[in-house]
Order: C-alpha cells, then structure tokens, then sequence
C-alpha cells in the first residue's frame, strides 16, 4: 500500500510538473504530507494503516477523476468538470454556500430540537405506562413507516411558508425514530433499577428527570442520530422541491442552469456539512455515555 | 416489629408463596434461606411493597404495607446503583429525597460520611462502572442505610462475588447491624447456609412449589463468637446440622416432584 502511495505521488507529481496543472501538485503534496503528520501523530498500529489506506484511497480516486477528466475527449467535460476547476470553484462560492449553509442549519436546528421536544417526553410518558404503550403502538407502527418524503408537497401547499412546510416535514421525520426508541428505552430499563428507584420514594419530577431519562438515554441517542440523518435527507428534499436558497436549494438551482461544476462542489460541500455535524454529534453522545465506559 | 400473616401470592395461577406467617421483633437479623425459586425474593419484594399479596397482610409497626414502604430500604444483587450517576450522586439523590430540607453541602457530607463508613472514602466520584463488584454492594449498603429507615432488605446482595469479598462484606453487615443497637431490622435472603448462620439472629427456612415457612430457628447465640470460631461451636453446628437436613428434604421432594418435569422442559 505504502508503495502504490508513493508510486502515485511520483505520478501526480510529475504530472503537475509537466501541465503546471497546480490542483494536482496540491493533491499530490498535501494529502501525503496530512497523512504523514497523521501517521506521526497516531498511537496506534492499525490506525495508522487506516490513515495509509484512506490516504491511498483517496489519491487514486484523485488520479482517476484527473486522468478522465483532463482528457477533454473522453468524458463530457460540461458533465464531469476537472478536479482543479472544482476545487477553484469551491473556493469562490464558499460564501455562498455558507450563507445557504446557515439558511439550512437554522431550518434543520428549529425542526430537529422541536422533534426531540416532543418526542423524548412524549417517549417517556408513553413508555412508562403499559396501556398508553399498547395504544400507540399500532400508530407508531404505521405513521413511522411512511416515508416522510411524501408529505412534501402536500406540507408546501398546506402551509404558509416555505419554512412552515420543511420544518414539519423534517420534524414529521425525526419524531418517529427518537419516540419509538425512547418506549424502547423506558422498557428496557431493568425492573430491578426501577425497583430500586421506587424504593428511594424519589419525587415525580427526580424520577423522569434522573431516572427514567437517563435509564432510556442510550436507547434515545440511537434513535436521536438516526432521527438526525432522516433531518439531513429531508431537508434536502424539501430544498430541492420548495426553497429559495439553501444546501438543497444550491445544487438544485445550478442543475437547473447546466452548471455541473457547481453541483459537484455543492455535493461536495452538503458532504462536508453533515459529515462535521455527525462527527459532533458523536461527540456529545460520547460525552452524555462517559459513564459507560469507565475501566476498572 | 414487622407482622405477617397468612401472606399468599401467586403468578399466572401458580402459587409461589403458601400462607406465610412471620413475626419479626425490632433489631432482629433475620435471614431467608431457601433454594432457588422458593419465593423468598419475592417475600421480600412484599415486604418491601413492591408487590402485593393477593391475601394475608403485613404490617410495619401496626401499619399495613401499601406501594412501596418508606420504613424500608433495599439492597439488590444488581442494579442497585444507577450506572449514570457517581457513586457520591447515588446516595445525595436518595438523601435528598428522604431529607428534603437539608442543604447541598449537608447532603454531600453525609454521603460522604457514609461512604467511608463502607470503607469506600475515595469513591465518591466514581461511576459504578469504574469500581469491582464488591465496591459496588458497599456503595449500595451505604446508600440504602444512610437514608432514615428501620427496615433493610437485602435480596441475596453477595450472591455475585467472590469468596473473600463476599467473606469482608458479611463482616461489614454483621458489624453495621450490630452497631444500630437494635435500630435496625434485618432481612436478608440467601441460600448459603453458612452465610445465614453467620449472619442472621433468626434463620427462616423456605420450602418450595409452594413456597411455605418450613422452619424457624433461633440463632441470636451466634452473635457473641467471631466467624473461627462460630464454626467449631457445637450448637451452631447442630443447628446447621438440623437447617440442612430441613433444606436437603426440601430438595428431594423437589426433585421427585413429577409435575416438574413435563416433557422437553426438565433438566
């Protein structure tokens, strides 16, 4: 692998030396030099053959899609923009895009906080009594496996505003997951602990707010990220079909016109955004959990 | 004192506990020894009010127990503690939940105290996930004995542990008990008959299908010997003598009990 690595940095090198193609020269000297502080930085033996391996990955990806694409012949150059034009292009419209970037994060935020709003407590309350439970299972069972895509059009028409219509379908997504798996997460708390919990005579308020919500907590986060990813897959929806600017909105627009090196970069960037707003996610999952993973 | 009478129950139609009768003086120690599914757990989870009888009646001090009992505090085999919060945050939530009008720093010394009572000093900002099984029981005991209660049930809390942990911890409840002069009763469920002879003041034998009271000894004699020599006492050994042969012909009529084995279903 270290080899192929090598073997490809001299490629892309020469390359770039050859065209004065200054994407390529970029490619070919940045991403080993972050790999190698990488692998300098990393403690462990397999992760620093994960990072080789990314590394690797990555730069034949880079390869190929400049060797088909600096052939002006072989592929539609309208369709398949050059590496270089597009990572230029980022660049520019990097205003742009973080102006529709806020536009969606706001939009997403007010949804997705409103989703877990009504969801956990609703969860929770549902959860806790077994005929409310048994009540709204066949609900749940049946408005969570409707993809939530198809009240789209029908929410733009129904509601006032754009924003309206994506909030509630965004909500309509989210609210599924995180209610189903906090019921999930109620019930599986083991009787004992609840057990224990009645023996401390603990006041209504302590009981939900210390037990039964952290009890269910696990189980809530599970359905919280998939609930976050359902977001992200309707708001973009909703963008492509109803928005006047927007992540969604962005790469529909410039489809629109023909502007493929644009959409690309859109791509590219909606990737970014939601890859980063996991990777937080993640984080504040860990953190709320730590009490999980304390050794001995 | 803690009065039972005639207590029954049963799940899905089979009867798990047989007209119980059961007296219980104040301060005493008293164990449950049966083997496993004789409805001792679940005596205990009625005189803790966690479940109701279907007839017969507990009293606590002359009042019935109705929902889970205030007297009353319990130590599990697991999940005792809740793994979300340190071991310190465990006892302040039940501290201040039986005394509401302290203030936080009050709450945190007393929780503190406690813990170094159990010899957990340093624990205090430990999840129970970081300390070993018998770490663990002793924050449990600190939680369920710091709270204001006169009744501590312990539903078989050593049953998980190794020997010697298990050994210092039947030290630590001997000598808590012994220390509340008499404040505290003591229920204790077990199947270690060694355990109820070192343990308890009054030993009740559990039979099983259905569970029924098959003996009740006294054993408030045990108390003056250290644990050596409490097992080279002749009438210790006697009575362990006379509490095993009660259990082993528990044990044989269990076993040549034909409804247990229906096909596919026994051993």
């Amino acid at each position: 692998m270290k080899i192929l690595l090598v073997i490809e940095l001299i490629a892309l090198t020469a390359a770039a030396a050859w065209k004065h193609d200054w994407f390529a020269l970029a490619a070919g000297v940045l991403i080993p030099a972050v790999a190698l502080v990488r692998v300098l930085l990393a403690w462990k033996k397999e992760r620093r053959t994960a990072i080789v391996d990314v590394a690797v990955v990555l730069e034949s990806f880079l390869l190929l899609w400049q060797l088909t694409t600096s052939n002006r012949t072989l592929l539609d150059p309208v369709l398949f923009p050059t590496p270089e034009a597009v990572l230029r292009l980022f660049f520019r419209e990097l205003k742009d895009m973080l102006h529709g970037m806020f536009s969606s994060l706001y939009l997403l935020g007010v949804a997705y906080a409103l989703s877990l709003a009504t969801a956990i407590p609703g969860g929770l309350v549902v959860g806790s009594s077994p005929r409310l439970r048994n009540a709204a299972e066949p609900f749940s069972k049946v408005l969570s496996a409707i993809p939530p895509i198809v009240y789209i059009p029908y929410a733009i028409a129904l509601l006032p505003s754009f924003k309206a219509a994506s909030i509630f379908v965004i909500w309509s997504g989210a609210f599924w997951p995180v209610f189903v798996s906090t019921i999930a997460g109620v019930v599986n708390i083991p009787e004992t602990l609840l057990d224990s919990a009645r023996m401390l005579h603990l006041g209504k308020r302590t009981f939900i707010l210390r037990v039964l919500l952290p009890g269910a907590m696990p189980s809530i986060l599970t359905g919280a990220s998939l609930g976050l990813v359902f977001s992200f897959l309707l708001l973009t929806a909703a963008e492509l079909i109803g928005a006047t600017e927007g992540l969604g909105w962005y790469v529909k627009n410039f489809s629109d016109f023909a502007d493929y090196a644009r959409v690309v970069v859109g791509i590219i960037f909606i990737g970014i955004v939601i890859t980063a707003v996991s990777a937080a996610f993640k984080r504040i999952e860990k953190r709320i959990l730590r009490y999980k993973e304390a050794v001995q | 004192m803690i009065q039972c009478t005639d207590v029954s129950i049963a799940f899905q139609g089979k009867t798990v506990l047989d007209r119980i009768g059961l007296e219980i003086p104040d301060g005493a120690f008293l164990c449950l020894l049966g083997q496993s599914g004789c409805g001792k757990s679940t005596f205990l989870r009625l005189l803790a009010g966690l479940l109701k009888a279907d007839s017969g009646s507990i009293t606590i001090d002359g009042r019935e127990v109705d929902g889970p009992e205030k007297a009353c505090s319990v130590v599990f085999q697991d999940y005792s503690l809740f793994p979300w919060m340190t071991t310190g945050d465990n006892l302040m939530l039940a501290l201040k939940a039986a005394c509401p009008d302290k203030t936080r720093a009050e709450l945190r010394n007393l929780a503190e105290s406690y813990l170094e009572l159990v010899g957990l000093g340093g624990a205090f900002h430990q999840y129970p996930s970081a300390l070993s099984g018998g770490m663990r029981q002793r924050a449990a005991i600190a939680r369920a004995i710091s709270v204001p209660c006169r009744v501590l049930l312990m539903d078989e809390p050593f049953g998980a542990l190794d020997p010697v942990n298990r050994a210092m911890l039947q030290d630590l409840v001997r000598t808590l008990h012994a220390d509340s002069g008499g404040q505290r009763t003591v229920v204790f469920v077990t199947h270690d008959v060694d355990e109820a002879l070192y343990l308890g003041t009054r030993i009740a034998v559990f039979g099983s299908s259905p569970g029924r009271l098959l003996a009740l000894e006294d054993n408030s004699a045990s108390r003056r010997l250290p644990r050596e020599k409490l097992f080279a006492d002749e009438s210790t050994l006697a009575l362990q003598r006379k509490i095993m042969s009660v259990y082993r012909a528990d044990m044989e009529k269990k076993l040549n009990d034909k409804n247990l084995f229906h096909a596919g279903n026994g051993i």
